[in-house]
């Protein structure tokens, strides 16, 4: 349903992404691991126009989305949460929820922040990932884990159909990462795609379905978890030169 | 304890409206021997401005140094409809009001497309220049603007005591308005998508924000208000001057009131204008003082700066809180949130980072 077709994308002399092909299939977990440096947050913000591809196609359910502007991307049903979790410090945690529900049209100058329907539904969503406790307080006072999970919670109020997820589990402990790796189980019987970048081997091995690996802004290998491990390709990217 | 509090605002509002109302026929009594109502005049239509430019200054946390472009072009707009189209004094000019704000906000729209494409420090750099440009044109454009001779509005047959009170009420209107247009921003959906700018406009951006259209809105919406008071100033005045009109001061005063009162709140920048305006007419009365209020101005913000760096009503707001919090539970202080100043290291180090 996802497709990146042949994207390019250079930063003065570095190539960040070269000739770079993935596809993601619709209600699957796929994974993207890669050492760093080997342009996966590139192809995140390609993808979801915080960035402009040199050359390449984006497709989005068989039309073209390439270089969309991020409200656009996000419009469409593809919602991305950060590496370093970016939620809005001086808003509450509540208001920070209501920031993405959708705008109908306009500017919503004649809409209040919250129906009660939706504030309902963003409380839910607090429940879901297990920080409606806090919902009063102003997210800057959240722990990084929090701020993860409120971001993750962020997205899910605008129901995407398409989740990326910049390495989740990224400094969060191994409980919560279980917790994780639940919710996006859940989501995912529910029908929502994803896309995760990680590090945590364990995380993405026993959580996807297709392991996709990139080095030094190509593709180079993909597959289900197992073969990937066994590739002398990825081995060679993580450990060799 | 704090439900009280809450419960009890809404008189605290009316009182307080009751208060700014009947004004006319307490101040001179009560201050004999200064022309109060005159100081209340200046109060309301400052008080007005710095709420007006807190509704795109501090919802989208970029701050403007330019907003005497508005001010000065709702001035200018007045004095010339009035002139071209031989309009009558005493309310003839206050009616024009809206079409004074009107041109502002006019003006306002391609002066936005061009400076929100910028951020940060060079956004103020930006307005600032802006704001030379058309201090400039009112010299130079002698056709409209008759040049440095200025221009002069019909003078209204009020006289003594009364002559201020027309002013005050139409000011005190326009400020309520502003008040209610700031209140209804804050609380609709728009507003907290301008909060969610002020705090990172990409992620916003990225959220479905539309940011381009939110933060002109918002720009255009506080040139609106600034160019009726503008209009209503110049009136007031009966004359105005490219130096007058268009006031580097102006600039300044009214981000300092809101500064100093608390950025991004309702109440904050009016009250910043009840402190700072009475105290500049008060320094300026005496005459071996004049321009001794500019080294008050310069003073307070240095005070704000160092002392009250998020203004008047948050600091007051955290403290009560705080006050409420500690006395409603002593004993509940295990298990609770973390206290505010007590920010998780990584996050507050690595907030701008991400690698490619």
């Amino acid at each position: 349903m996802l497709e990146v077709r042949s994207v390019s994308k250079a930063y003065g002399g570095i190539q960040a992404l070269n000739v770079c092909s993935i596809g993601i299939e619709h209600g699957k977990i796929t994974g993207l691991i890669g050492p760093n440096g080997s342009g996966k947050t590139t192809l995140f913000n390609v993808i979801t126009g915080y960035e402009r591809a040199d050359t390449g196609e984006v497709r989005f359910n068989d039309s073209a989305i390439t270089n969309y502007t991020p409200d656009a991307v996000f419009g469409l049903g593809i919602g991305r949460t950060f590496q370093m979790s970016r939620v809005f410090p001086r808003l509450t945690v509540v208001e920070n929820m209501h920031v993405a529900t959708p705008q109908h049209g306009g500017l919503g100058f004649f809409r209040r922040w919250s129906s009660s329907r939706e504030q309902q539904h963003a409380l839910e969503l607090l429940e879901f990932v297990g920080i409606a406790h806090l919902k009063h307080m102003p997210a800057e006072n959240l722990s990084y884990g929090q701020k993860k999970l409120l971001e993750f919670a962020c997205i899910l109020i605008a129901e995407p159909q398409v989740i990326l997820l910049d390495e989740p589990a990224g400094g969060i402990n191994p409980t919560m990462i279980n917790h994780l790796a639940g919710h996006i189980r859940t989501l995912n019987q529910r029908g929502i795609t994803f896309l995760i970048v990680e590090h945590n081997m364990e995380f993405v091995m026993g959580l996807c379905d297709t392991v996709n690996v990139m080095h030094r802004g190509e593709t180079i290998a993909g597959g289900t978890p197992a073969e990937v491990r066994n590739n002398p390709a990825v081995l060679e990217a993580y450990l060799g030169d | 304890m704090l439900a009280t509090v809450v419960k009890y605002r809404p008189f605290a509002y009316l009182l307080l409206l009751i208060v700014a109302i009947s004004m006319p026929w307490y101040a001179p009594g009560l201050f004999p021997g200064i022309s109060v109502m005159s100081i209340a005049v200046l109060t309301v239509i400052f008080a007005g401005a710095a709420s007006s430019w807190n509704i795109f200054s501090g919802y989208t946390g970029y701050i403007a140094l330019g907003h005497a472009v508005f001010f000065g072009t709702g001035a200018y707009a007045l004095a010339i409809i009035c002139q071209d189209w031989h309009v009558k004094s005493d309310y003839g000019p206050m009616m024009l009001l809206p079409i004074a704000g009107l041109v502002a906000a006019v003006v306002a729209v391609p002066l936005g497309l061009i400076s929100l494409r910028t951020r940060g420090h060079t956004f103020v750099v930006i307005t600032i220049a802006m704001f030379f440009i058309a201090q400039l044109l009112a010299y130079n454009l002698r056709a409209v603007t008759h040049g440095s001779a200025g221009l002069e509005l019909p003078i209204p047959s009020w006289s003594g005591d009364a002559f201020d009170v027309p002013f005050y009420y139409v000011g005190l209107l326009i400020l309520l308005l502003t008040l209610a247009t700031s209140w209804w921003v804050r609380r609709s959906k728009y507003g907290l998508g301008l909060l969610a700018i002020r705090d990172d406009e990409d992620r916003a951006r990225g959220l479905g924000v539309k940011t381009g259209s939110s933060k002109l809105l918002a720009f255009v919406l506080s040139a609106f208000f600034v160019g009726m008071l503008g209009g209503l100033w110049a009136y007031y005045i009966e004359s105005v001057f490219p130096n007058s009109g268009f006031d580097a001061i102006f600039d300044v005063s009214t981000a300092l009131m809101a500064f100093l009162g608390g950025l991004g709140t309702l109440a904050g920048p009016i009250l910043g204008a009840l402190i700072l305006v009475p105290a500049q007419q008060y320094v300026a009365a005496d005459a071996t003082l004049t321009s001794w209020y500019l080294v008050l101005y310069g003073a307070v913000f240095l005070a704000v700066i160092l002392l009250l760096p998020e203004g008047i009503i948050p600091t007051i707001r955290k403290r009560l809180t705080r006050w409420l919090a500690r006395r409603a539970a002593p004993a509940a202080i295990a298990g609770g949130p973390p206290p505010a100043n007590q920010r998780d290291p990584v996050s507050a180090a690595t907030r701008d980072g991400g690698d490619r």
